[in-house]
């Protein structure tokens, strides 16, 4: 399975203009969401003295005086993020078309811009009703997982300190997993959107659990591979982020952990490339669709 | 038999010298014993009425009937404890089976009221010993008094006597939402009787245990002067033992709780050790800690006992739990000897409580009490402290009494946060002398019952007229202040001078002077004070170099100020620390649409 997972990647780096695109996108759509909170913020923070810590430490001190001075502040940001996420999530529901198609297709640098963005438009309507069909059902499944850690973690009920923060972070894990294979019902749906697009919803669902009920095991471990080394560099980037502003605090700390901060989104979004790559591959090798190749087409006459 | 002969001993050496202070305080005895399987103590106190010509009636409090419904005004605004109790149905109560007057039986003069109960014999019994037989219902997880699965927590156990004014009435508190309980200093000579297997955790280490035939253990106690006696029970405890300073420091705990144990026994050392060399030092033989699970996350202050809550969670793994220690401790001062009314102004003993749990936070982890220094993330006590003081309708008197809070939030936002703020600037304004009014304050009124005009009445003597006209502003009326510097303008002039003015700002009423510090690029600084005579003043300077950063109020004397990002001035923008902020923000709402968006 790891040399599978391996030989994906090589595809993925195929894909480079499509994982700078989408990292972009992410990016603007992220920034655009913060400006007004950035621009507010700043114009506290720049004329006091009291702000310097700031550079090397996420001093609460400061953070806490500018929340209680601009009460508006938080508000801002949090409708911001709302709106701008709600905006993101329509805009990927566009751009899933394509990717899917390339990656449940496997035309790895066989396919322009012209063809992704038509693939994108095509399948924008059942991936926009992929993603009302699981907006309820991730809800359903977030409180039972709740529900679930809850009752087996009564056993743990007399943890303190380091323990009971291990033990939280055992809770989010399972809950985190529980979600995970939920979310691949989805990516499965979205392949089968690709791979049969002439297909009504109904059908389309149906291939989709006909292709996740024997597989989910396997896809969730090929997602948890590929997570893994971006695990390793999130704590990298992050201790290297404390590091620099620590031993430099000033502009030269700050822009490096800026810098850490984006590989680390960048590599985030290759992350989910590389699943899909694997994902896409596996899908394919049991559910072509519209990617039979021609001559296995049978014709009755 | 034996049980007779060890009473006739006891009480011979109590007769011979009770308390650790003399013979000023007056003996209140307890017998009584718990029944576990009906969760009930009975029994009776005893003790002597004041003296006072032509006192007719004798009060006293009955603090279990806060729990004997739904509608007490104790549970009224309490949320928590009042729904589980309505689930269990588990009240709690306190009756008086009889009552006697110097050997009279007064049992049909009894009335109560809630928690207030009242006797009037209708001739004088001023100095006549009163003895109340009674009957307690413990409830099932109240807060201070409380039973759960076979464990107790026993505070306000025993009917408590009332306090005569000088006038000759009785002052017999109400006990509302948050009213914690009051009473004046006695000896106590406490007869308890539980069963065996159970460890006992009190006010006082015990002075001796008997064991009766029927598997009943009988702990005699001697303490004073106090003005309450507490006890945890449970067959879980484990006892850890050690000396400090003099005093025998117990910490009783279960099993699991074990881990905790250095971090409470280092807290409860520094706290000792710090306050008693600030005001006195610890005068009883022990002091105990006791963990019990009491229906909310924090402790509860006895005298010579402190309840902990059990410290499940991963909130123990930061200072939080030290903090806790701390401020339960350092309560045996300020509460325990220090007895101010807890109802009427509770200020007095939380707020400065607060005050010194910050001192001796810092004093332990430096950089204004870390609670958390975790990846770069760091929390202070004092930042929690500024933003719950922020939160609350400023409109509320730091002098405000319990009753006077319409909720439970607004209480100990002002109470614990804002207070703690008003309380450090009181300190601060005197400087030096800061310390020996709190030594002072303390002497003046160990074992006794001050009030707000007690307090600013010592403080007057440490103080200059504006410091002390500020710090009663700040206690009596809501009190707001900001002091802000701006509009630093450097003009070069020639080569060797530089004409540079900044606007020095005031809001709210606080006449007192204020510091402020001039930085220049040249690396030199300049202190001054401003009084101020209007809200805003231009200081202009001519010197040679231009003016780098001013800062205003720069040691924070002045802890209430409200702003404290307008307290300096930078004579060129720095944008880094916004850039830094947005910086963090930006790549947490990345990860938020990554998860959200799948990419």
């Amino acid at each position: 399975m790891i040399g599978e997972i391996l030989s994906q990647l090589r595809n993925v780096l195929s894909l480079k203009r499509l994982w700078v695109g989408l990292y972009l996108c992410k990016f603007i759509m992220a920034g655009l969401i913060i400006l007004p909170f950035a621009m507010v913020a700043n114009s506290e923070l720049s004329l006091s003295a009291f702000s310097r810590s700031l550079v090397s430490d996420w001093d609460l001190s400061v953070i806490l005086e500018l929340i209680a001075q601009s009460p508006d502040l938080m508000p801002m940001l949090l409708a911001g993020v709302f709106a701008g996420a709600l905006i993101y999530l329509i805009i990927m529901q566009f751009l899933n078309g394509g990717i899917y198609f390339l990656t449940v297709s496997g035309k790895y640098g066989k396919c322009d811009w012209k063809e992704f963005f038509a693939e994108c438009g095509g399948g924008f309507r059942h991936n926009l009703y992929i993603t009302f069909l699981m907006l309820p059902v991730y809800l359903v499944f977030l409180i039972s997982a709740n529900v679930f850690v809850n009752i087996i973690s009564f056993a743990a009920n007399d943890l303190i300190g380091k323990a009971a923060l291990i033990m939280m972070l055992i809770r989010f894990g399972i809950i985190f997993l529980i979600m995970l294979v939920v979310s691949i019902f989805a990516d499965s749906a979205r392949s089968a959107a690709a791979a049969y697009p002439d297909n009504n919803f109904r059908e389309i669902l149906k291939i989709a659990a006909d292709y996740y009920r024997p597989r989910f095991r396997k896809i969730t471990m090929v997602y948890l591979l590929t997570f893994i080394p971006f695990l390793i560099v999130w704590g990298m980037v992050e201790k290297g982020a404390l590091l620099a502003t620590g031993y430099s605090a000033g502009f030269v700390g700050v822009m490096l952990e800026f810098l850490l901060f984006q590989i680390c989104s960048f590599i985030r979004t290759g992350q989910k490339l590389w699943y899909l790559a694997c994902l896409g591959k596996d899908f394919r090798s049991l559910y072509q669709g519209r990617f039979l190749p021609k001559q296995a087409e049978l014709r009755l006459e | 038999m034996s049980m007779m002969w060890f009473r006739s001993i006891f009480l011979f050496f109590l007769l011979s010298g009770v308390s650790v202070f003399g013979n000023d305080f007056d003996t209140l005895r307890i017998v009584a014993s718990l029944d576990t399987l009906n969760k009930q103590i009975s029994g009776y106190v005893e003790y002597r009425l004041p003296e006072f010509q032509d006192l007719t009636t004798a009060e006293f409090q009955l603090f279990p009937n806060v729990y004997s419904s739904d509608s007490t005004a104790y549970l009224k605004d309490y949320k928590q404890l009042r729904n589980r109790l309505k689930k269990s149905e588990k009240w709690g109560w306190m009756v008086i089976d009889s009552a006697f007057i110097s050997g009279a039986d007064v049992s049909d003069s009894v009335k109560i009221e809630y928690t207030r109960g009242a006797i009037n014999a209708g001739s004088s019994i001023s100095g006549g010993s009163l003895r109340l037989h009674f009957t307690l219902q413990v409830p099932e997880r109240g807060d201070r008094l409380s039973y759960n699965k076979g464990d107790y927590v026993l505070d306000g156990w025993y009917p408590r006597p009332a306090m005569l004014k000088a006038d000759g009435t009785w002052y017999n508190p109400f006990y509302s939402t948050m009213a914690e309980l009051v009473g004046d200093y006695y000896n106590f000579e406490v007869e308890f009787t539980a069963p065996a297997g159970y460890v006992i955790a009190a006010s006082s280490g015990p002075d001796s245990t008997v064991q009766t035939e029927d598997s009943l253990n009988t702990t005699f106690y001697q303490i004073g002067p106090m003005h309450d006696f507490a006890l945890a029970l449970s067959p879980h405890y484990e006892k850890l033992e050690m000396e400090f300073n003099g005093v025998t420091i117990g910490i009783f705990l279960r099993e699991f709780e074990t881990p905790v144990y250095p971090r409470v026994r280092n807290a409860a050392e520094k706290t000792i050790e710090y306050m008693g060399k600030l005001c006195r030092s610890y005068p009883y033989r022990s002091l105990n800690y006791a963990f019990a699970d009491v229906g909310f996350a924090g402790g509860i202050e006895m005298p010579g006992l402190i309840i902990l809550s059990s410290p499940r969670g991963s909130i123990m793994a930061t200072g939080f739990l030290d903090a806790l220690v701390i401020h339960e401790t350092v309560h045996e001062w300020f509460y325990g000897m220090v007895g101010s009314d807890q109802i009427e102004t509770p200020w007095l003993d939380e707020a400065v409580t607060e005050y010194f749990t910050y001192r001796i936070l810092r004093e332990m982890h430096g950089d204004d009490g870390l609670l958390l220094d975790w990846w770069g993330l760091k929390v202070s006590q004092r930042d929690q402290q500024r933003f719950v003081s922020d939160m609350f309708d400023h409109e509320y008197l730091l002098t405000n009494p319990t009753y006077g809070f319409a909720e439970e939030v607004d209480y100990f936002g002002v109470i614990y946060s804002r207070g703690n703020l008003i309380v450090e600037t009181a300190d601060k304004l005197l400087g030096e002398n800061g310390d020996f009014f709190w030594r002072n304050y303390f002497d003046t009124y160990r074992f006794k019952r001050p009030g707000t005009a007690d307090f600013l009445s010592i403080y007057k003597k440490y103080s200059d007229s504006l410091s002390h006209r500020a710090v009663e502003k700040m206690l009596e009326t809501p009190a707001f202040l900001d002091w802000s510097v701006g509009n630093l303008d450097n003009e070069i002039i020639s080569k060797d001078t530089v004409k540079s003015s900044f606007i020095l700002g005031r809001k709210g009423d606080i006449d007192n002077p204020v510091d402020y510090r001039i930085y220049f690029v040249s690396g030199d600084s300049l202190s001054g004070a401003w009084l101020p005579k209007y809200d805003r003043e231009k200081i202009r300077i001519e010197n040679e170099s231009p003016i780098r950063k001013v800062v205003i109020d720069p040691d924070n004397v002045f802890a209430i100020d409200a702003n404290l990002l307008n307290n300096s001035v930078l004579s060129g923008e720095d944008n880094l620390p916004g850039f830094r902020f947005s910086s963090g923000i930006l790549f947490l709402v990345e990860s938020v649409l990554s998860y959200l968006g799948g990419l």
